[in-house]
């Protein structure tokens, strides 16, 4: 354990919750603030930052959650670049905390917002000289900030041969998942993506559940560890998320209601396998999403769930509300035939 | 001859044993706010012990037999100077069946034991954290093995890491040597250099090997051994060792540790596991060129105490 709740205010030590006899949830209130703590804490130990350092990040999500609340707690300036997908209640949230919100004009619903982002950050950055931009999505810290987390499942849970992570940057899933192959090198690792991510070979374009996939390819994710990959739909990830409240008291996020769909399933066909899903954060930021007649008035309400998923032979296969392919830990370029262009990832 | 003669008929000051260890469980590093810091859990092998006595030789200076014991004579001394006594005309005689640069603790162990001999001598007890930081100033090094609770220690600070919540798991132990041919001297070895992964590994090892503990669950401490065990083939290889974790496996067994600075391999089976399990395991390392050192039982209900 490399951090206390009594020193963080939050969570930093995820809560494992057994919903049968095979199958675990490890569940968050805001799984971002573990990497958010380690990340600036290897950043210090490193000499990066000092008491002066802004830190500057581009994030809609968690993770500029877990920064703010880490920053305030150790008395440093944060600048958060984000866009209008943000609401205003959990901005407020941010700017209570002393996070200066840098908010870019564009309202485009898919991935061209991210452009704007970059803009923004290097226009941050060179407003701030002194500043340290984290970049979860290639600083290979990130990945390693979840040794605490493979830590807490290796005591609590022991043996573990399923993994079910929800997949942005990568870092949480391959940094969790190669930790626990330390113990148990044929853990097979599930990643959950959601259809016109381009993290696993689809194109990009317009995506309703957030929190995971990306329009660009991090250098956080290791392709050669995955085992599956299951793209989910934004609807069926929904209802997901409300049959795990209403089956196993758990409320959390649209991110762990697609990992739960998948790895409910898998721990139904493997009666014999540890399956273990990560749920990166708590339902109260999604009230709409738990709102049945809110989905509908939005077209993200699907009455009937798929009880399978459709297995594809090829990622651009994928289009239907719940698609699954064998990924068998292969290289992204010899999966799709296209070369994998993306940053270094950032030791 | 002489010499066995005199010490033999010449009045025992005070005696004490102390047991060694079979290799490790786990050793590593883990990354706190302070640093890195350089950590261990020593297999206990109840069956492998020094006994030091401190025999009166009246009118010679403190020494040791055997002369090249000279660690052990030099932290015997610096425990008197600390305890401000006078070192007594006397001789350490350590009598020992630890192997030698194995990496089963052979010279922490006479240490200890000497250590202990002084203690009983001077009738004084101190805390065994504080003898374990004694031994690191002589030794540069240390082990848990010191202690009366099983602890992850920091070996090289000669403090305790983490104490482990329960006894040790219930195993049947055969100790190896996977080189009887080689000799690792502790000292000039280079000290492994873990990557930020491998320190993170280490993180997942404690917590797996803290759930061993907290259940007495010997498949978890198995686990721990055999992930350390593979880690370490980075830094000092021992042969075949994927060969004799495939053997355990075969036969119920738990996990293979090793020796992080030696060539002993422990193979961890179910406690009182069939004679021809043990016979087949036995025979099988001895065709890869092996020797069997010893065999134990570790854990609730074993038998812990060996003449000695």
């Amino acid at each position: 354990m490399t951090s206390s709740f009594l020193e963080h205010g939050f969570e930093l030590v995820p809560r494992p919750v057994r919903l049968r006899t095979n199958l675990f949830a490890i569940a968050f209130f805001l799984m971002k603030l573990v990497p958010a703590a380690f990340m600036l804490r290897r950043a210090k130990e490193e000499g990066l930052i000092d008491s002066q350092t802004v830190i500057i990040e581009t994030s809609s999500g968690n993770f500029g959650m877990g920064l703010a609340l880490e920053c305030h707690r150790l008395g440093m300036r944060f600048v958060l670049v984000t866009d209008p997908a943000v609401a205003p209640v959990w901005r407020r949230r941010l700017t209570d905390l002393g996070t200066t919100v840098s908010m870019v004009e564009t309202t485009a619903g898919d991935g061209n917002v991210q452009n704007a982002r970059l803009a923004r950050l290097e226009q941050e950055m060179r407003r701030h000289p002194n500043h340290y931009v984290p970049g979860q999505y290639n600083n290979l810290a990130n990945r390693l900030a979840y040794s605490s987390v493979a830590e807490r499942i290796a005591d609590d849970i022991g043996h573990v041969d399923v993994l079910v992570a929800a997949t942005g940057s990568g870092a949480s899933g391959c940094g969790t998942a190669g930790f626990l192959r330390v113990l148990n090198p044929d853990l097979r690792f599930i990643a959950v993506d959601t259809h016109n991510s381009v993290l696993f070979g689809q194109p990009n374009g317009p995506r309703s559940l957030r929190g995971l996939g990306n329009s660009k390819h991090p250098a956080n994710l290791d392709h050669t560890a995955v085992d599956d990959v299951h793209w989910v739909q934004g609807p069926v990830a929904f209802q997901a998320m409300r049959r795990l409240y209403r089956e196993h008291r758990l409320y959390q996020g649209p991110t762990s209601g697609a990992s739960f769909l998948v790895a409910d399933d898998y721990a139904r066909k493997h009666p014999d396998q540890i399956v273990v899903f990560l749920c990166p954060d708590h339902g109260e930021r999604y009230p709409d999403l738990y709102d049945q007649e809110w989905l509908r008035r939005n077209g993200l309400h699907v009455p009937v769930t798929p009880a399978d998923p459709h297995e594809v032979d090829s990622p651009l296969a994928a289009s239907g509300d719940w698609d699954c392919f064998q990924w068998c830990r292969r290289p992204y370029g010899e999966v799709t035939g296209e070369p994998l262009i993306r940053p270094e990832v950032k030791a | 001859m002489e010499t066995t003669t005199i010490t033999s008929m010449a009045p025992v000051l005070a005696g004490a044993v102390a047991r060694s260890h079979a290799g490790e469980i786990l050793q590593g590093a883990v990354r706190r706010a302070d640093g890195i810091h350089r950590l261990l859990f020593s297999l206990p092998a109840p069956t492998l012990w020094t006994k030091a006595e401190l025999i009166a030789t009246p009118g010679r200076a403190l020494t040791v037999d055997p002369p090249w014991a000279k660690k052990t004579l030099s932290a015997a001394q610096l425990l008197l100077r600390r305890l401000g006594s006078p070192e007594p005309e006397a001789v350490i005689q350590l009598t020992t069946n630890i192997p030698l640069a194995k990496g089963c603790g052979s010279s922490t162990t006479d240490i200890l034991a000497t250590l202990r001999a002084i203690l009983r001598y001077r009738r004084i007890t101190i805390a065994e954290e504080e003898l374990a930081r004694l031994i690191v100033e002589v030794e540069k090094a240390s082990d848990g093995s010191i202690l009366s609770r099983p602890a992850i220690f920091r070996h090289r600070e000669g403090l305790v890491e983490r104490y482990l919540p329960g006894p040790l798991p219930n195993v049947h132990v055969i100790v190896i040597d996977a080189q009887p041919s080689e000799i690792v001297p502790t000292e000039p070895m280079q000290r492994a250099r873990y990557s930020e992964e491998q320190l993170g590994a280490f993180d997942v090892l404690i917590g797996r090997l803290t759930r061993a503990f907290g259940l007495g669950s010997p498949s978890d401490f198995g686990a721990v051994a055999t992930a350390s065990a593979r880690i370490s083939q980075h830094f000092l290889p021992k042969p075949h060792l994927e060969e004799v974790i495939a053997l355990v496996r075969q036969e119920g067994g738990y996990g293979v540790g090793v020796a992080h600075s030696g060539t002993i391999v422990s193979a961890m089976l179910p406690p009182q596991c069939l004679a021809e399990s043990d016979a087949r395991v036995c025979g099988a390392v001895r065709e890869l060129g092996m020797e069997v050192v010893t065999e134990f039982e570790l854990g609730l209900g074993a038998q812990q105490e060996v003449a000695a």
